[in-house]
């Protein structure tokens, strides 16, 4: 195991560029396997040469557009059971042979991920909200994505200053992490890029109501929590499209779904002794037949 | 030295501790099935980044148990429920409940684990609890990691901690962890897993995580920093 990760690391001493597929993990299972916790997620796959070729191009583009450092780049194609998702990654180098940045493309060549690696120093008088906004709606643009929607800017410590996102919204709904979304250094330079758009399911033509999804999660919580379920208070009821889950054991499965569903999603906020224990429930009932998804916890 | 007492010296436990009885029978008559996968996930790649991983449960995660261990620990990982709680010394310190397979859960503050590491060294500590890398967080303290970002060439040794900040969903923390591991499995440096994993796609459009320790360290266990451009 050792080794397959060594070989990983050292393809990027070498300087100049170099395109190929690099073997991350020893293969264990076969593509189309679901995902299983504790095996590892990704692995590089098989790819033509000359579709690297052009995911390395792409990535120098991007770098220019955005800013991006590194003088040298590796492509890979990579499956990820977890996610779902089939994607071009591209690893750039400084001249020293260090990783300083990651690029990620769809397979139809839209950009789905890029980060300057590393870490800058909180700074005294960094950018404010509007002019994080507006950098970030000229970074999306340069990065050749359409942001749709209205931004929200957050100070986020793990963005490292400032994290500037697009929800995506369909029919009125939602779709929970899917989007776009920004982070920017407290001086306002670019540190990351994600792009998400999973598939959803048919909008319902016929919806159960908010008042029979809020009953159903109701009878959701008595049944799992019992005693401690009248120290479980409904909160809020959204229309969200979400990704079924195991957290009721609706699917058996240790990942998400891949096709999102719209959804009511029912939360409970714990009172009493029960908040010693956790902080809240969700239950997310399908929108268009009533039968459970799934649902979170917050500890 | 015989050869098994060069093995156990140079062996370097973490151990996984995981609460699943708060939110499974009996405090809880449903599952939540997610705490178990984030629990395998945890000690598989601990495994895989040549710690002696050694996950604990239900009765088996005890405040005394985890104290018990923690002088041994080079790496660390917990899920649970975390806050910054009073402690009976009248000042706040973050902290999370053990399991102990019962529905009343003891407080390990950070405070305890620190006087029974007593500043010895860190590797790889992961808190998966709420509030555990807010700003005010004393949890690296006890393992003896600095609030300091190393990056570049800088090395403040082979340490990294990480943790959320404020109220988190375990949806999203499945999310996290598991590009995180996803990184750092696939030899990419701590920091750099964690920026990945910064990216993922997260329900809950405040969710944030933090991190201190060395950002190029490969994350694997020893006394020194293995990595590709830390001087």
């Amino acid at each position: 195991m050792r080794s397959s990760r060594t070989l990983f690391l050292r393809l990027g001493l070498a300087g100049g560029t170099i395109l190929g597929v690099v073997a991350a993990w020893p293969s264990t299972s076969q593509a189309g396997d679901p995902f299983v916790a504790g095996e590892p997620s990704t692995r590089v796959i098989a790819a033509p040469t000359d579709q690297l070729d052009r995911a390395a191009a792409h990535a120098r583009g991007l770098a220019a557009a955005l800013g991006l450092p590194g003088v040298s780049r590796q492509a890979a194609r990579v499956d990820d059971r977890f996610e779902h998702r089939t994607y071009d990654e591209v690893t750039a180098f400084d001249a020293a042979g260090r990783a300083v940045a990651i690029t990620r493309f769809d397979l139809d060549g839209t950009v789905a991920l890029a980060v300057t690696l590393g870490w800058r120093p909180v700074i005294a008088h960094g950018i404010d909200a509007p002019a994080a906004t507006r950098i970030a709606g000229g970074l999306v643009r340069a990065a050749g994505l359409v942001p749709s929607g209205t931004p929200v800017a957050r100070e986020s410590a793990g963005a490292g200053g400032w994290s500037i996102s697009w929800a995506r919204v369909v029919a009125g709904a939602v779709v929970r992490g899917d989007g776009i979304r920004i982070s920017l250094w407290p001086d306002g330079s670019f540190h990351g890029l994600t792009r998400t758009e999973r598939t959803l399911a048919a909008v319902p033509t016929m919806r159960i109501g908010r008042a029979q999804s809020v009953a159903t999660a109701r009878r959701v919580i008595d049944d799992a929590f019992r005693g401690a379920a009248p120290s479980l208070r409904s909160t809020a009821v959204d229309a969200a499209w979400v990704a079924a889950n195991d957290m009721f054991g609706a699917t058996g499965l240790d990942a998400a779904a891949e096709t999102l569903r719209l959804a009511w999603v029912v939360r409970f906020d714990a009172i009493g002794a029960l908040a010693e224990r956790l902080h809240a429930v969700e239950v997310w009932i399908d929108a268009a037949d009533g039968h459970l998804l799934g649902g979170d916890v917050a500890e | 030295m015989t050869g098994s007492a060069a093995t156990a010296m140079a062996a370097y436990p973490a151990s996984i501790d995981v609460n699943t009885t708060a939110f499974n029978p009996p405090c809880d008559d449903d599952a939540n099935a997610i705490a178990p996968k984030m629990q395998t996930a945890a000690k598989a790649e601990y495994g895989r980044l040549d710690y002696v991983a050694s996950a604990f449960t239900g009765a088996a995660f005890t405040r005394a148990a985890t104290l018990s261990r923690t002088p041994n620990d080079w790496g660390y990982y917990v899920h649970s429920h975390g806050d910054y709680y009073m402690n009976a010394d009248g000042r706040r310190y973050t902290g999370f409940r053990e399991d102990s397979g019962d529905c009343s859960q003891q407080v390990v503050f950070s405070k305890d684990i620190k006087a029974k590491r007593a500043g010895r060294q860190s590797n790889l500590v992961f808190i998966s609890t709420c509030h555990a890398a807010d700003p005010v967080t004393t949890m690296p303290d006890a393992f003896a990691i600095a609030k300091t970002k190393s990056t570049g060439s800088a090395n403040q040794g082979p340490e990294f901690y990480v943790g959320y900040l404020g109220l988190q969903w375990d949806s999203d923390e499945w999310t996290f962890e598991q590009r995180f591991w996803s990184g750092t499995g696939g030899g990419r440096a701590v920091g750099a897993a964690f920026d990945l994993a910064m990216l993922g796609a997260f329900k809950n459009p405040d969710f944030d995580a933090d991190w201190w320790g060395t950002y190029q360290w490969t994350g694997v266990a020893g006394l020194f920093t293995t990595c590709t451009s830390c001087m």
